[in-house]
């Protein structure tokens, strides 16, 4: 019992050390690049008119257009889509792809980055909801995955089992490495570690340690949306039995089902 | 003959081979040049750039500088009829993450106050204590018909109507209970960063709290502000 928490503690300490410098870096990458580019919210337009629609998403009318030559000034952003403002005052939304043919100020071609299935292979950051079954009950998860590189993956997820008897609640942490990226339909496997706390109706409850493995497919969804199944086997370490002395871990087994999200 | 190397470099050409050989030689510096960027040595690469001269300058990429605001945040109010137990008032938060324009992910938090049974009314006694009925929910939404709303003056305001469907937790009774959840609603952006929303939702789970296990229907109305961050 003593042993699986060290180990525990140790993985946990292995995983976590080994992320922070990647996302240090990666966020010292990110501001040096903002601060190289002061000033680009007044562009110019290139193509030979682009399309202002009234809200942030195709289905909202087009009620404007700019043409080409003119500047616009960008005001504010939802996920696609950028509020303008032309000469003339008047405001809408424009789609970023329509934004790939104006230049700053300096002249420089305006790029913004938008997630296509190409982004879906370089994700760094991953998270969404699951549903599924952890031995025979239902259960519903969250979860948040990093992804060193496009093997190596960390993944916290908190997951919950709720029953009318007692509701479970799982916190795992697991190291996951996908041996197929580029695949259409990727497998993944791994190991982790982790807390199971139960709580009885009576207000009995109880913390135990677990190890668990799990495999999986992912598959590109939409846009920044990828699908996820998975199974997973657990052992909760419940302890010894008091009568017999012997180990009555618990072992599960369990699938999972999601939708998430990738930056 | 020239050798290879005369070829690559264009060292002591003849007058009249050297029209043919620079086309060789081009494309030797071209290849030479793909080789190498893959090995990616770049003092060599270098060297050849010197040879090439390329006349066009390469594009920086210019990332906005605009903070994305994805992230929604909302309370509501409204009511429940929770069954077998009547019609109570309701308060929940919710969180939104609009990925793109169409489908967005929710957490939602809800609390109400369970009223009393017709048995229990009938009997003059409580089934149980605790009569908290709170659940969360993680849903899926789509927003299916972006629009435009009409009002007073001709003022048209954006607004869509939008589905949820989605997965939680339901305690109530000190039970916990898978449930599951759909919905749909109408929002109203008053402006670029607050939003109005009606909306009516559907909490189903298994229970058997009155008698034997039955699918129960939680219907509700709720009525809400949010906030774009």
């Amino acid at each position: 019992m003593h042993n699986i928490s060290m180990s525990s503690a140790l993985l946990f300490i292995v995983v976590i050390s080994a992320a922070m410098p990647c996302a240090a870096l990666e966020w010292f990458e990110f501001n040096k690049n903002k601060a190289n580019h002061p000033n680009n919210n007044t562009l110019e337009v290139k193509a030979p008119y682009i399309n202002i629609h009234t809200g942030p998403g195709r289905g909202y009318p087009i009620h404007h257009i700019v043409e080409s030559g003119e500047q616009i000034q960008l005001l504010r952003r939802f996920n696609h889509w950028y509020k303008i403002k032309d000469s003339r005052d008047t405001q809408g939304w424009v789609n970023e792809e329509n934004l790939t043919s104006t230049v700053t100020a300096s002249g420089q071609p305006f790029i913004t980055k938008y997630q296509s299935e190409a982004d879906y292979f370089k994700r760094r950051w991953e998270g969404g909801v699951q549903t599924g079954e952890f031995g025979s009950t239902s259960a519903i998860s969250g979860y948040i995955t990093y992804h060193f590189t496009e093997h190596l993956s960390v993944e916290t997820t908190l997951m919950q089992v709720p029953g009318s008897i007692s509701t479970t609640t799982l916190l795992l942490l697991g190291l996951f490495h996908q041996p197929f990226p580029t695949w259409r339909v990727a497998p993944y496997f791994g190991l982790g570690t982790g807390l199971s706390h139960t709580e009885t109706n009576g207000d009995v409850s109880q913390t135990d340690d677990l190890l668990h493995t799990g495999l999986g497919i992912r598959t590109y969804f939409a846009k920044e949306f990828l699908l996820r199944a998975g199974y997973n086997h657990t052992i909760v370490f419940t302890g010894q039995d008091e009568n017999t002395g012997d180990d009555d871990n618990r072992e599960i087994n369990g699938w999972t089902l999601g939708l998430s999200a990738f930056f | 003959m020239d050798t290879r190397t005369e070829r690559i470099f264009l060292n002591n050409m003849p007058n009249n081979k050297q029209k043919r050989v620079q086309q060789y030689s081009l494309r030797s510096s071209l290849l030479g040049l793909a080789f190498i960027s893959t090995c990616s040595f770049a003092e060599e690469a270098t060297t050849i750039d010197a040879i090439l001269d390329p006349t066009m300058e390469r594009e920086a990429v210019v990332e906005p500088k605009i903070d994305n605001e994805n992230i929604e945040i909302g309370a509501y109010f409204g009511i429940i009829s929770i069954e077998d137990f009547g019609t109570s008032s309701i308060i929940g938060a919710h969180i939104n993450y609009h990925a793109n324009e169409d489908i967005f992910l929710q957490l939602n938090l809800a609390n109400a106050e369970a009223e009393q049974s017709s048995w229990e009314t009938l009997v003059g006694a409580e089934l149980f204590s605790d009569r908290d009925f709170s659940f969360y929910t993680l849903s899926a939404g789509l927003n299916l018909f972006p629009g435009e709303s009409f009002f007073w003056g001709g003022a048209a305001l954006t607004s869509s109507i939008y589905t949820l469907v989605g997965f939680g937790n339901t305690n109530f009774a000190d039970e916990d209970h898978f449930s599951l959840t759909l919905g749909a609603g109408y929002k109203l952006l008053i402006n670029d960063w607050a939003a109005l929303h009606l909306q009516m939702n559907d909490l189903l789970y298994d229970s058997d709290i009155i008698s034997e296990e039955k699918t129960t229907h939680n219907m509700m109305w709720q009525l809400g502000a949010s906030f774009f961050f």
